[in-house]
């Protein structure tokens, strides 16, 4: 194969790179538009063979049922309250002992596993302790029981995870703006924080999603519509004896708007920090 | 890397101390609880009974328990696998600045955020005989028609398939977070000193992630580990036991046969496995590299 | 910083949100012990509707009691109702449950002893409906640990009539309703045309409850059971093993996906029109007629199974029991009452819905109105249940994993049987059953 010249090179790559990025696009966003296909359905339609790329007969029914019939926008609210707080407490906290953890690490190689380990034990069986603790201060089908359970479970992963982001970052950076008169604190905050950005970003994202799709706790933990979350709703449209396959599209895609802003919103800063030329 | 504290070691404490904190009480009490659990029976009506090791001792000669122990074996590893190159991948083709990026890089992560028993849902239709556009496209184009969930040899790779294509966002979002987190200097010296993009990505980019990497292998394992949903909704463990993983078989055995003790004994079979499983592969990243 | 501030601020009103909500959301048990309130717990489907959207509140304006309808997927409830029944948390007044779960809620004691309470069940009620709701069972072998001599006490009573009637195509069984399975089988070859997807037979063979459904029946009208004297195990016998086989033979004219169809599935292709026959609930009766959901309005009829040897129908009522640590019981008993009282039934019947009195569902009215309820009545009348016992979820799992294995095999329907009955025979034993 002949040389290329540098700018035939640079296009190959260009053309290669998008072929590449509009293929993944497309695969990952063919069965979320299904979803949303399925969503504007009639029962009827949405079993008829062959299947119809778009609605013959468009109809809004399902998110209308949805929102007065199964309680939805209730379930939407206290999603949005308990798992927004949950996240922003484990955040906070979990950063900035995932700093310390990173910084002052006697403790790493021990954390590991009393980290991963809630994560490995089928929710199942952590689930009737939980029950009979919460019942215990009187919090089973408040939202604030649920906040209290998924901050405690985020927690040790945001740790664990920022741990690794700051790791990355050379301790030289801090040093050095120490050296200059900066306390710690404040180089955490001008230095290493923006740097470990990304990290953040991903993590809230990741602990956002998992926390909002989280549904076992969700069921057992609550009761009523006063505190149960989008999963529990979505999930009670399958029957015993059908599935409302229509309505369980349209709850699947009013419950990942919010999720999806967050993400357009956060994305942003998953992009490389300050360059650390302006430090040295 | 590690600094040790300087004159203020109650600092560091008091700040990982909330997080010691739950993670043991999110550990050891329910564990503790589970192999309460697993040495006694519940017969119907009465108290529970206590049996010893009887549960642990049945455990060793269930071949059905064995086999789905398999199963999510191979699940875990060829879905992890898949989604951590796959994810990778894109995370090195959308490192660099483009436009549109901010809607293609929230577009890429769409399956993550969709809750997983509508994503078992909708593939569930995607995947049907008859109704499914899977099924169809593929009876289009090669004129057989096929049933990917009612063949035996088939419906573990769909439900591969359905894992690789919701969690490969995770790996995307996590490296290319790593990626981007990277300090430039090392890059640029080594550009400097002529070093080609492939030992570049070999010899500095993979070892900086290192951290990284452990850390999104071992999460997404441990959660492909203890996939339920999709199966629930997609397979129910058919056809056959092709797809009986073995959390679908501890929920079963626990809350539809009421066997409380057996199931939990079930479930610490399937965290020894987890625990060999990611103390191998924590200790195989340490060696290498 | 912005970012720390904005993390702050949001964090404030979060919480302060959060406490407003908490707060506001506490008074919901307090008004419960008083008359006000019955809280029911319950799987989610279609067929509940009705009760849910027209007659409870009907039944608030007639007492006074405000109905709290709490609905989650069949596997969350039933983990739900456990959790409840078994912590004595006392948050449902009343659970609906599956008639499988009777044996296990009313054995372990989460249930209301219903006599006790002053219920009087009148004869008017479809005996084998009624029955369902007895611990131990009236008839029938008794499980071990259950006293043989104990006497049937009511726990739980009928809420909706589901049975599997036989759902055909009245355009293609032009002369009505199959008598024998056999003619079944002779119009399914007749008019089958599985290239243009017209299938003479459509079932769910999902393993484990699915197909176990859909087997059932065959099993019973070719003369097999299930369980034989003292809990030996006898659906591997010779009558069993035919009527696995012609299951199988009738295959040939069902989809080819067959394996993975539920009742979704299956009901779809029931009303997209591509099949002509089938065995499903009572459910899905009304939407036969519906346009929104089903291409052949009107076109479908229903019966009571078709004969071979016997001719029976399967159970799978609906039931309600009053939750051992309810905090409203006088209420869910008013509830219970009220429902089942000769004239809400007949207005329950007229609307559509599956009553269990025999008057509602004989209603000349109610039967012009839903057209399945002559047939619900005869299903009722020669139905059989599940086997009463709490350990028939894991004999059910057994013997569905290997008629699915049949299924996929397209054979060998008496290696799976037999596979199934050692599997079973070696499960009973280890759990106290006095098997041969």
């Amino acid at each position: 194969m002949p040389r290329l010249s540098v700018t035939q090179r640079r296009r190959l790559w260009f053309f290669t790179r998008l072929t590449l990025i509009v293929l993944a696009l497309a695969i990952t966003l063919l069965p979320v538009y299904w979803m949303v296909n399925t969503s504007l359905k009639n029962q009827v339609e949405v079993f008829t063979s062959p299947p119809t790329l778009w609605p013959q007969n468009l109809t809004f029914a399902n998110y209308v049922n949805v929102f007065t019939r199964r309680h939805l926008g209730t379930y939407l609210f206290n999603s949005l309250v308990i798992v927004g707080s949950a996240v922003l407490l484990s955040l906070l906290m979990g950063s900035l002992a995932g700093y310390a953890l990173a910084r002052f690490s006697r403790l790493q190689q021990k954390l590991n596993f009393w980290v991963l380990a809630p994560r490995m034990i089928p929710p199942i069986a952590l689930v009737v302790p939980l029950f009979l603790m919460l019942q215990e201060i009187g919090l089973i089908n408040k939202k604030l029981g649920l906040i209290l359970v998924y901050t405690a479970f985020n927690l040790p992963f945001v740790a664990w995870m920022m741990r690794s982001f700051f790791q990355e970052i050379p301790v030289d950076l801090e040093e050095a703006a120490m050296v200059d008169g900066a306390t710690r604190l404040r180089s955490f905050r001008d230095i290493v924080l923006p740097l470990a950005a990304p990290g953040l970003a991903a993590t809230a994202i990741f602990s956002l999603i998992i926390t909002y799709n989280e549904f076992f706790f969700a069921l057992i933990l609550t009761s009523t519509p006063a505190a149960a979350t989008l999963p529990v709703g979505t999930a009670a449209l399958i029957g015993k004896t059908q599935t409302l396959y229509g309505e369980m599209a349209a709850a699947g895609v009013v419950a990942a708007v919010p999720l999806v802003i967050f993400a357009l919103l956060v994305q942003r800063h998953l992009v490389r920090g300050l360059t650390m030329g302006a430090v040295k | 890397m590690a600094r040790t504290g300087e004159g203020g070691k109650w600092a560091p404490r008091l700040l990982i101390a909330p997080t010691v904190i739950c993670a043991l009480a999110l550990t050891v009490l329910p564990l503790g609880y589970s192999v309460l659990t697993s040495l006694r029976e519940f017969p119907l009506g009465q108290s529970p009974v206590f049996v010893g090791l009887r549960n642990y001792a049945s455990l060793l000669h269930d071949a059905n328990f064995h086999s789905s122990l398999g199963t999510t074996l191979i699940f875990t590893v060829v879905a992890t696998a898949f989604e951590f190159l796959l994810g990778l991948g894109l995370a090195l083709l959308l490192k660099e600045e483009f436009s549109f990026q901010g809607l293609i890089r929230s577009s890429l992560i769409v399956p993550m955020a969709i809750a997983p028993v509508v994503v078992g849902i909708i593939w569930r239709l995607l995947y049907g005989a008859d109704v499914g556009l899977f099924s169809f496209a593929v009876q289009a184009l090669t004129g057989k028609s096929v049933s990917v969930l009612s063949s035996t040899t088939l419906a573990l790779p769909a439900l591969i398939l359905v894992d690789i294509w919701e969690w490969t966002p995770f790996m995307f979002l996590i490296l290319l977070a790593g990626i981007q987190s990277l300090p430039q200097e090392p890059f640029e010296a080594a550009r400097v000193d002529g070093a080609g993009s492939w030992n570049i990505f070999v010899h500095l980019t993979v070892p900086m992630l290192k951290p990284v990497i452990v850390v999104s292998l071992l999460i997404r394992a441990l959660d492909a580990f203890t996939v339920f949903d999709q199966v629930f909704v997609l397979t129910q463990g058919g056809p056959g036991t092709t797809t009986e993983v073995a959390t679908l078989m501890i929920y079963k055995t626990a809350f539809r046969f009421s066997q409380f003790g057996y199931g939990a004994a079930m479930a610490m079979g399937l965290l020894v496995l987890v625990m060999f499983f990611s103390a191998a592969l924590t200790r195989a990243f340490k060696s290498s590299f | 910083m912005i970012r720390r501030k904005f993390l702050q601020n949001s964090l404030g009103l979060a919480t302060a949100a959060t406490a407003l909500h908490s707060l506001s959301g506490c008074s919901g048990k307090k008004d419960a012990s008083r008359r006000g309130q019955i809280t029911f717990g319950s799987y989610a489907d279609p067929a509940l509707d009705l009760l849910k959207d027209t007659f409870l509140p009907e039944f608030e304006r007639a007492t006074g009691i405000h109905a709290e309808w709490v609905e989650a997927d069949f596997s969350g409830w039933f983990q739900k109702a456990l959790n409840d029944g078994q912590t004595k948390t006392g948050a449902f007044d009343i659970y609906v449950m599956d008639d499988l779960w009777v044996p296990r809620f009313a054995g372990a004691g989460y249930l209301a002893n219903l006599d006790e309470l002053g219920f009087q069940p009148d004869p008017d009620f479809v005996p084998s409906a009624l029955d369902l709701g007895f611990w131990p069972p009236k008839t029938g072998l008794r499980q071990p640990g259950i006293d043989a001599k104990a006497r049937p006490t009511l726990y739980s009573l009928p809420l909706i009539s589901d049975c599997q009637l036989f759902f055909y195509r009245n355009d293609i069984f032009s002369s009505g309703s199959p008598a024998t399975w056999d003619d079944v089988l002779k119009m399914a070859r007749q008019k089958s045309d599985p290239a243009h997807r017209k299938y003479g037979w459509v079932t769910r063979g999902v393993k484990g409850n699915p197909i176990m459904n859909s087997f059932f029946v065959l099993l019973h009208d070719f003369g097999g059971d299930i369980f034989g004297e003292n809990w030996k195990v006898v659906f591997n016998s010779p009558q069993a093993v035919e009527a696995l086989e012609f299951y199988l033979s009738l295959l040939q004219y069902a989809p080819s996906g067959v394996a993975e169809f539920d009742s979704d599935q299956e009901g779809a292709t029931l009303l997209q029109g591509n099949a002509f026959a089938a065995t499903m609930w009572t459910g899905w009766c009304p939407q036969t007629d519906d346009p929104s959901k089903s291409r052949v309005v009107r076109k479908i009829s229903f019966d009571v199974p078709p004969k071979k040897v016997n001719r029976v129908a399967k159970l799978g009522l609906f039931m309600a029991g009053i939750a051992a640590a309810a905090p409203n019981k006088t209420g869910a008993l008013e509830f219970f009452k009220w429902f089942s009282s000769p004239s809400v039934q007949l207005r329950f019947a007229r609307a559509g819905g599956a009553a269990f009195r025999t008057s509602a569902l004989r209603d000349e009215e109610a039967q012009k109105k839903a057209r399945w309820l002559d047939a619900t009545l005869r299903a009722l009348t020669c139905g059989v249940p599940s086997p009463r016992t709490s350990d028939w979820s894991k004999v059910e799992d057994i013997l569905g994993t290997q008629l699915n294995k049949a299924l996929l095999e397209k054979g060998k329907a008496k290696e799976h049987l037999d596979a199934a009955a050692a599997e079973a025979t070696a499960f009973l034993k280890g759990a106290g059953y006095p098997v041969a």
